[in-house]
C-alpha cells in the first residue's frame, strides 16, 4: 500500500493535518504510529483504513478487506455484545463462530449478552477490537488498541497481532504507550508538524532490546490452536508451558 | 447491503425512535380522518376518497423526512464509518437511505389503512387504491432524501439539521405553488390532481413520478457528493 504526496484537513479553509505524505507499507508487516496528542495519527491511521479520503494526492493497493477499531468505540447502541458483533460478521461475510473465538482470546466471553451501553470503557474497546479482527482483515487498522486494556489482555494482545501477521494480515497501530516496543520487526512511523517520517525499526533496536533474562532478542511470536482429548488438556498444558511457551486453556 | 440495512432498522427499533413517527401518524389519522369520505353517489365518494390519499401524501412528506433523519441518525459517528468499512462506502450510504425509506413505506402503509378502510366502508371500492400505492412510493423518495440531507453525517449541529428539515419541507412546499414548481416536489400538483378525482390523477401520475424522479435524481446524487468527504 503506497500513499503518494497525500494531504489532508478537515475542512477546506483549515489548516493541514497531514501534508505532503509519501511512504510505502508493506505487506505482512506491523507498523507502529507514534507522535505527540494532536499530531495527527488518528487522521493517518483513518486516511490508511479508508475512512478519509485525501484532499491531495492519492493511496493506492489499499487491501479490499479492511479492518478498523477506532480510539474510542461507539458503544452507544442498542444492541447486546453479541447482537452487535453478529451484524457486524454479517455485514463482512464472517461466520458467527468467530465472534465466540475472538471474544474468548481478547477475554470478553462472559460479556456477550451484555448491552454495548453497560460495558466499561476497556470492555467496550475489546469489542471494538473483535469487530475489527473478526472479518478476517488483509489489513488492520488499531488505534490505541492498548488503551483501557486490563493487564491480561493488554498482556496477550502483541502476540495476537502477531498471530494475525503471520497470516498475512498487513497491521498498522498507533501506539501511545509503546506496547509494541519489544516486538521484533516493527516498523514505525513518526507524526509530528503535519509530516510522517520513519522512525528507527525495531530491527534497528534490536540490540538493545532484549527478553526478560536477557538472553537476545524476542522472538516473533504465534498463536496456534492445538485440539486434544479432553483428559488430555492438563497434561498438553503442563508440558507446553514446561517448554516455556504461554499456554492457556479457553474459558467457558 | 442486506445485513447492513437489517442494522439499521434492527437498530432503529430497538432504540425505540419508531415510537416519535408512529405516534404522529397516530395523531394524524386521529386529527385528519376521521369522517369518511362520503357523497351523494359513488362517484362523488371515489372523488373524496382518492382526495384524501393525496392529502395523506402531503402530510406524510415531513413525518417521513423527519423519520429518515431519525434513521440515519441513530446511529453513531463512529459506527457508520465501521459500517462503512465493511460494506464498502457507497453500498453503506445506500443501505441507509434504503433502510429509511422501508421504514417510510411501513409508516406510510400503516397511515394509508384508514382512509382506504373508510373509502372501502363507504362505497368508493378498490380502484383508486393503485395510484394512490404509486403516488406514496414514489412520494416517500424525496422526503427521504430530504431527511437525508439533514442528517448528522451532512449537518453536525442538530439545530442546523433541524432548521434544514422543516425550512426545506416549507419552501417546497412554498415553491410547489408558484411558476418556480419545477424546481420542487410536485405537491400542490399531485393534491389537484387527487382532488380532481381518479381518472384525473391516474392520467397526471406518469407526470408526477417523472418530476419526483427526476427531483429525487438530482437530491440523491448531490447528497452522494457531499458524503463523498463525510464518511
Amino acid at each position: 500500500m503506497r500513499l503518494n504526496s497525500v494531504g489532508y484537513r478537515y475542512q477546506r479553509r483549515a489548516g493541514w493535518v497531514l501534508r505532503d505524505v509519501t511512504l510505502t507499507l508493506a505487506p505482512d508487516r506491523i507498523t507502529e504510529v507514534t507522535g505527540p496528542n494532536g499530531a495527527g495519527k488518528s487522521t493517518l491511521l483513518r486516511l490508511l483504513a479508508g475512512i478519509l479520503r485525501p484532499r491531495l494526492g492519492e493511496l493506492t493497493d489499499r487491501p479490499a478487506r479492511v479492518g478498523y477499531a477506532p480510539e474510542r468505540f461507539p458503544a452507544d447502541q442498542p444492541f447486546t455484545v453479541r447482537g452487535y458483533l453478529s451484524h457486524m460478521a454479517r455485514m463482512r461475510g464472517a461466520p458467527d463462530a468467530r465472534i465466540d473465538l475472538w471474544a474468548e482470546r481478547l477475554r470478553f466471553g462472559e460479556l456477550l449478552d451484555l448491552p454495548l451501553r453497560e460495558l466499561s470503557k476497556g470492555s467496550a474497546h475489546k469489542v471494538g477490537l473483535a469487530q475489527a479482527i473478526l472479518g478476517d482483515p488483509e489489513l488492520l487498522v488499531l488505534d490505541e488498541p492498548f488503551a483501557g486494556l486490563d493487564a491480561g489482555t493488554r498482556a496477550d494482545l502483541p502476540a495476537l497481532l502477531t498471530g494475525l501477521r503471520s497470516g498475512g494480515t498487513m497491521i498498522v497501530v498507533s501506539d501511545h504507550q509503546r506496547d509494541l516496543r519489544t516486538l521484533p520487526d516493527v516498523d514505525r512511523l513518526q507524526v509530528a508538524g503535519g509530516t510522517v517520517t520513519r522512525a528507527p525499526g525495531a530491527h534497528d533496536e534490536r540490540s538493545a532490546t532484549r527478553t526478560g533474562n536477557g538472553e537476545g532478542p524476542v522472538a516473533e511470536q504465534a498463536i496456534i490452536e492445538v485440539v486434544v482429548p479432553a483428559h488430555q488438556a492438563a497434561t498438553v498444558l503442563a508440558k507446553l508451558r514446561a517448554d516455556g511457551y504461554a499456554a492457556r486453556e479457553p474459558r467457558t | 447491503m442486506t445485513a447492513l440495512v437489517r442494522f439499521h432498522l434492527s437498530g432503529y427499533v430497538r432504540s425505540l425512535r419508531v415510537v416519535q413517527p408512529l405516534l404522529a401518524i397516530f395523531l394524524l389519522a386521529s386529527v385528519m380522518l376521521p369522517n369518511a369520505p362520503v357523497g351523494p353517489d359513488r362517484a362523488t365518494t371515489l372523488k373524496l376518497a382518492v382526495g384524501g390519499y393525496g392529502d395523506v401524501a402531503a402530510f406524510l412528506f415531513p413525518i417521513w423526512a423527519w423519520t429518515a433523519r431519525s434513521v440515519l441518525d441513530t446511529e453513531p459517528d463512529g459506527q457508520r464509518e465501521l459500517g462503512a468499512l465493511a460494506v464498502g462506502r457507497r453500498t453503506a450510504m445506500a443501505s441507509g437511505l434504503l433502510a429509511a425509506y422501508l421504514v417510510n413505506l411501513g409508516l406510510g402503509a400503516l397511515t394509508l389503512t384508514v382512509p382506504v378502510l373508510q373509502g372501502i366502508s363507504a362505497g368508493a371500492g378498490w380502484g383508486a387504491l393503485p395510484p394512490a400505492v404509486v403516488l406514496h412510493l414514489a412520494v416517500a423518495v424525496p422526503a427521504t432524501l430530504v431527511g437525508a440531507w439533514a442528517g448528522r453525517a451532512v449537518l453536525p449541529s442538530t439545530a442546523v439539521s433541524i432548521l434544514v428539515l422543516l425550512g426545506g419541507c416549507v419552501v417546497l412546499l412554498i415553491l410547489s405553488m408558484g411558476p418556480l414548481a419545477w424546481l420542487s416536489v410536485p405537491m400542490i400538483g399531485w393534491l389537484r390532481a387527487a382532488h380532481d378525482g381518479p381518472d384525473a390523477l391516474t392520467a397526471a401520475l406518469p407526470g408526477l413520478v417523472a418530476h419526483i424522479a427526476a427531483w429525487s435524481a438530482v437530491a440523491g446524487a448531490g447528497y452522494a457528493w457531499v458524503r463523498r468527504f463525510r464518511p
